[in-house]
C-alpha cells in the first residue's frame, strides 16, 4: 500500500515551461547562505518555544474565563494570571520579529521551481499557507486589538482561540513534516547528526553553505545579533505595561501601570458603560436566604478591609492598587449562605458582554475578595466602578466587575461560546 | 547551496533515496517518511489541533464570519510575502550596492530594530482605537516616541558601523 500511496504523492507533476523561471524564481536568486536549513531549523526552535509558551498561557486564559467543569483556577497566588497573560502579550509581541525573520529565512522556498513538482510537494506547500496564515494573522490581529482597533468583521476573542488551535497545530505538523531537515538543522556543526540522510555530496554542499555564513558580509554573527536585539528592542519598550519596574522604559506600551484615574489605568469608562448617574436609591442586593439590600452607607457601615491587588487586563498591562471594602464572604454569610458559595455579580451597565461575572468557589472564600468600595485611599471614582466594584485575586479585569447592583447564587448564564 | 537552490530538490535524483522522504522511488517506499520516529508526536496532535479549530471557527456561527476571517488570514500571508519581506530583500539588495562590506552587519541589526519597532508601535501611531474618555490609554505621543527611538538606533547604528569600517580597514 505504501508503494502505491508513494508513487501516487510523489509522482512527477508537469510543471511550466522554463522560460518562465524568471526573477526571483531564477535558481540562485537569494544568494545569502543564511538562507539555509541550519538557521531556519534554529530560529524556528526559537519561535517554537515562544508559540507554544504563547498558546499555553493564551489557553489558561480561555480556561478562567469560560471554565469548563474540569477546571479549577485557584485564588492564590495573586499575581498568578498576572504573569501568564503578561506572558502571553510579551511573547506574541516578541514574536512578531521572530516570526518575520524565520520567514525571510525560508522566503525562497516560495519561489521553487517547479512550483509543485508533486502532489506531495503541493500538499506541503499547502499546508505551509496555513502556518504562515494564521501565525500571521494570530500576531498581527492581536497587537491591533491591544491597540483597541477592531478593523475586521468577526468578534476578536473566540476567533483569536479557536484560530490560536489552528496555529499551534500547524506549528507541529510542520515541525513533524520537517523532522528530518530539523535534526539535522539542530545538530551541532560538524557532527554526523549535521549530516544525517544526506549523500557525501549533499553533506558536503551543506558544510560549504554553512562556512559561507560565517564570513558572509552579514554574517552568521550579525544575523543572530540583529534577531536577538529585535526581540530585546520589542520587549524592552512595551513589557513595562506590566512589569512595572520596567514602566517608565516602556515607552511604545500602550498602558503606564499606575497613570490614570487615582492612579491606575481604566479599560471601560463609566460614560460608554452608562453608569455615569449613580443616585442615592441606589442598592446593593445579595440573594439567598436572607436576602439584602444595602445603601451605600449601610456598606461603608460595614467592617472594612484593605488588600493590594492588580488589575489585570486581557490584553496585557497590569497595575497594583489598594482597594478598601466589604468581603464578599462576610456579605454571602450575612444573607444566609456559605462563604465559599458560587455566586455572579451583576452590573448597572446595561450592555456589554462583561456586564456579569461569576465568582467561583475559591475566590467566593478568599479573605482578598472584596466589594471595593474605595480605591488608593480615596472613594472609586466613577471609571473605576463607582459605588461598588468587585476586586478579587488572581482573575483577568474584564471578571473585575465594576459599577455592582447585584450578588446572586449560582454561575452566571451561558450568554454564548466566548 | 543554500534553500533556494535546494527548492528544485524533487528533481534532483540524488534526493529521491535520502534527502527529500516525500519523494517518488519504487525502490524506497513511504514508510521513510516514518522516520524520525517522533515526527509522529508532531503530526498527529498538530492535525487533531487544526481540525479542532478550524472546526470550531465553523461553528462560532456570527462571530466567525468565514469571509472575514479569510480575509484576514490569506491577507496576512501575503503581508509578509508581497510587502514586507520584498522591501527588506530589496533594502538589502540596496545595502550591498552602497555601503562598505564591513559596515552591513551593524545597519541590517539597525533597520531591523527600528523595523520592528515602527511595525509594533504602529497601531499605537494610528492610535484607531484611541477613547477621547479615557487618558489612562494610550497616554503618550507615540508618533514622537517612535521617532525619538528610531533616530537612537539609527545613531547608535552609524557609530558601529563607522567603528566596524575603521577596524577593517586597520586590518
Amino acid at each position: 500500500m505504501t508503494a502505491a500511496l508513494d508513487k501516487l504523492l510523489g509522482a512527477r507533476l508537469p510543471g511550466p515551461p522554463d522560460a518562465l523561471r524568471q526573477g526571483p524564481f531564477r535558481r540562485g536568486a537569494f544568494p545569502s547562505p543564511l538562507h539555509s536549513e541550519r538557521r531556519a531549523a534554529r530560529t524556528g526552535a526559537v519561535l517554537g518555544i515562544a508559540f507554544t509558551v504563547c498558546f499555553l498561557t493564551g489557553l489558561v486564559s480561555h480556561l478562567v474565563q469560560h471554565p469548563p467543569g474540569w477546571f479549577v483556577w485557584p485564588a492564590s497566588p495573586s499575581w498568578l494570571y498576572r504573569v501568564t497573560q503578561g506572558v502571553h502579550v510579551a511573547t506574541g509581541l516578541v514574536s512578531i520579529p521572530l516570526l518575520l525573520v524565520k520567514l525571510w529565512t525560508v522566503y525562497p522556498k516560495l519561489f521553487e521551481w517547479p512550483p509543485a513538482g508533486s502532489p506531495s510537494r503541493a500538499i506541503s506547500r499547502l499546508s505551509v499557507l496555513v502556518l504562515v496564515g494564521a501565525s500571521v494573522m494570530q500576531l498581527l490581529t492581536g497587537l491591533i486589538n491591544i491597540a483597541e482597533w477592531y478593523p475586521w468583521g468577526f468578534f476578536f476573542t473566540s476567533t483569536h482561540y479557536w484560530t490560536g488551535w489552528i496555529a499551534i497545530g500547524a506549528v507541529a505538523v510542520h515541525v513533524g513534516a520537517k523532522a528530518p531537515e530539523i535534526r539535522r538543522g539542530l545538530a551541532r556543526r560538524g557532527t554526523p547528526g549535521a549530516t544525517a540522510g544526506l549523500t557525501g555530496e549533499q553533506a558536503a554542499e551543506r558544510t560549504a553553505v554553512d562556512d559561507a555564513a560565517e564570513t558572509n558580509g552579514v554574517s552568521r554573527r550579525a544575523f543572530v545579533l540583529a534577531a536577538g536585539l529585535t526581540v530585546g528592542a520589542v520587549t524592552l519598550t512595551t513589557v513595562g505595561q506590566t512589569l512595572t519596574p520596567l514602566a517608565r522604559v516602556s515607552v511604545l506600551g500602550p498602558r503606564v501601570p499606575g497613570l490614570g484615574p487615582q492612579g491606575l489605568p481604566v479599560r471601560q469608562t463609566a460614560k460608554k458603560a452608562g453608569t455615569t448617574e449613580v443616585g442615592a436609591d441606589y442598592r446593593l442586593t445579595v440573594e439567598g436566604p436572607r436576602p439584602l439590600s444595602l445603601s451605600l452607607t449601610d456598606l461603608q457601615a460595614l467592617p472594612q478591609h484593605t488588600v493590594r491587588l492588580p488589575i489585570t487586563c486581557v490584553e496585557g498591562w497590569s497595575s497594583s492598587a489598594d482597594w478598601t471594602g466589604v468581603r464578599l464572604a462576610d456579605l454571602l454569610e450575612q444573607a444566609g449562605l456559605a462563604r465559599d458559595t458560587e455566586v455572579h455579580v451583576e452590573s448597572l451597565q446595561k450592555g456589554g458582554l462583561y456586564r456579569i461575572s461569576t465568582v467561583s468557589p475559591p475566590h467566593a472564600r478568599h479573605p482578598h475578595t472584596l466589594l471595593a468600595l474605595r480605591l488608593n485611599g480615596e472613594e472609586l471614582a466613577p471609571d473605576h466602578g463607582y459605588p461598588v466594584r468587585l476586586i478579587a485575586p488572581n482573575r483577568p479585569g474584564v471578571m473585575q466587575t465594576k459599577w455592582v447592583t447585584r450578588v446572586a447564587p449560582g454561575a452566571k448564564g451561558t450568554l454564548n461560546g466566548a | 547551496m543554500s534553500l533556494s537552490d535546494e527548492a528544485d530538490r524533487t528533481l534532483d535524483t540524488r534526493a529521491a533515496g535520502l534527502d527529500d522522504p516525500y519523494a517518488s522511488n519504487p525502490q524506497r517506499p513511504a514508510t521513510s517518511a516514518l522516520t524520525p520516529w517522533w515526527r509522529w508526536l508532531f503530526l498527529l496532535p498538530g492535525l487533531a489541533a487544526v481540525v479542532f479549530g478550524a472546526h470550531g471557527l465553523l461553528s462560532n456561527g456570527n462571530q466567525t464570519p468565514l469571509r472575514s476571517w479569510l480575509t484576514w488570514f490569506v491577507g496576512s500571508a501575503l503581508l509578509n510575502d508581497l510587502v514586507i519581506a520584498p522591501l527588506w530583500i530589496g533594502l538589502g539588495w540596496l545595502s550591498a550596492l552602497l555601503l562598505p562590506r564591513a559596515a552591513r552587519g551593524a545597519v541590517v541589526a539597525g533597520a531591523a530594530v527600528s523595523g520592528v519597532l515602527t511595525l509594533v508601535a504602529l497601531p499605537f501611531v494610528l492610535g484607531k482605537g484611541r477613547d477621547p474618555l479615557n487618558d489612562s490609554f494610550l497616554p503618550r505621543d507615540y508618533g514622537l516616541t517612535l521617532l525619538f527611538l528610531v533616530l537612537a538606533v539609527w545613531v547608535v547604528t552609524a557609530g558601529a558601523a563607522v567603528l566596524a569600517v575603521r577596524r577593517s580597514r586597520r586590518t
